[in-house]
């Protein structure tokens, strides 16, 4: 698993962002296209691709995407789904 | 001829001499069932999977002769030896249920699979299963959870709403069936009451998700009570000319 890659999914994920518009810093709440649904749509793409469960509250605690990717790997690697 | 003791002496609300079978009694609206059951003097046959807490439910309510059925209704096995170990019973409360959001295109066979299994095809099993072994009484009522989600759209919610909307409508179709043995089905449609379940499903939004959405409610969220106070309604001799309806729960939320 790779930021880049993630940056990728995420983009592709919510409805209108366009590829490339993502960075690693970018504040995710910022996002013109981000609301519940967005929020939601984050939690089903990272369960799909790294069979990982994050909540709503997790997603709370971080401001970028970075953050978020980093908090995904952690859960990856201690196991807790 | 019916036998009228002291308790429901005047009132056709009172559920005296009558024993109920809960599903999902373990938590949630379940459990409240059971609570309303008891207060009313009924006898309640409480199942769910979780076996301490079912205990928990049962040792708390009103009255004697409650007991406790564990097992999971998704499993045939699990179903015939719940019917099996049955006496016939006046009512089925099927409140056993699971909710997840997700979006659209996230939507895949075996979460679908999941959704069906537990909230459409465990409580239209079960009663086949009781219909079969003759385990449902002359005059019972059959209750089935429905959802607000079945009526009207919300947005990641269409596995949900599907099988909620799929309960409503069978629960019509039994009370046809089913009228000439005496025997009445409705469905009760919720809004939103703070449960561990619905708990659970709020921790995949953002916090202040759930304020903006009660803000929608005209009375606000409801409790398991306001819930479970309409299931008692409708097991009850009060509401014995209704049947095939969907007793709409919501505090104003689709009356909008």
């Amino acid at each position: 698993m790779e930021l880049d890659t993630f940056i990728n999914q995420f983009e592709k994920a919510i409805e209108g962002l366009e590829p490339g518009s993502v960075a690693g810093g970018s504040e995710f709440r910022r996002l013109e296209e981000w609301d519940s649904l967005a929020v939601l749509t984050v939690l089903a793409m990272v369960d799909e691709e790294y069979g990982v469960q994050v909540s709503g509250l997790d997603l709370e605690q971080c401001d970028t995407v970075e953050e978020l990717y980093n908090r995904i790997v952690g859960k990856t690697g201690s196991g807790d789904d | 001829m019916e036998t009228i003791d002291r308790d429901t002496a005047g009132s056709p609300f009172h559920l005296s001499g009558r024993t109920f079978l809960v599903t999902g009694a373990s938590s949630g609206i379940g459990r409240q069932v059971c609570h309303g059951i008891a207060s009313m003097n009924g006898c309640v046959i409480a199942s769910g999977r979780d076996e301490i807490r079912l205990r928990e439910t049962v040792e708390r309510l009103d009255g004697e002769g409650h007991i406790t059925i564990g097992g999971d209704l998704t499993s045939e096995e699990d179903r015939a030896r719940l019917v099996d170990g049955l006496r016939p019973v006046d009512g089925v409360v099927h409140s056993a249920g699971v909710s997840r959001l997700k979006p659209a295109n996230y939507l895949r066979p075996q979460f679908l699979e999941e959704m069906q299994q537990i909230n459409y095809h465990a409580p239209l099993l079960l009663t086949a299963e009781m219909l079969k072994q003759k385990k449902i009484s002359a005059g019972a009522s059959l209750v089935f959870l429905s959802s607000i989600a079945g009526l009207i759209g919300t947005p990641a919610n269409a596995a949900y709403a599907g099988s909620k909307a799929g309960i409503a409508a069978a629960a019509r179709s039994l009370a046809v069936e089913l009228a000439r043995q005496g025997i009445r089905a409705n469905s009760v449609a919720p809004g939103m009451v703070r449960t561990e379940m619905t708990e659970k499903t709020a921790t995949q939004l953002a916090s202040g998700a759930l304020d903006a959405d009660e803000s929608l409610y005209p009375l606000g969220y409801g409790e398991a009570e306001d819930v479970a106070n309409a299931v008692v309604f409708l097991l009850s001799p009060a509401s014995r000319w209704v049947t095939g309806t969907t007793l709409v729960v919501d505090g104003g939320y689709t009356s909008r």
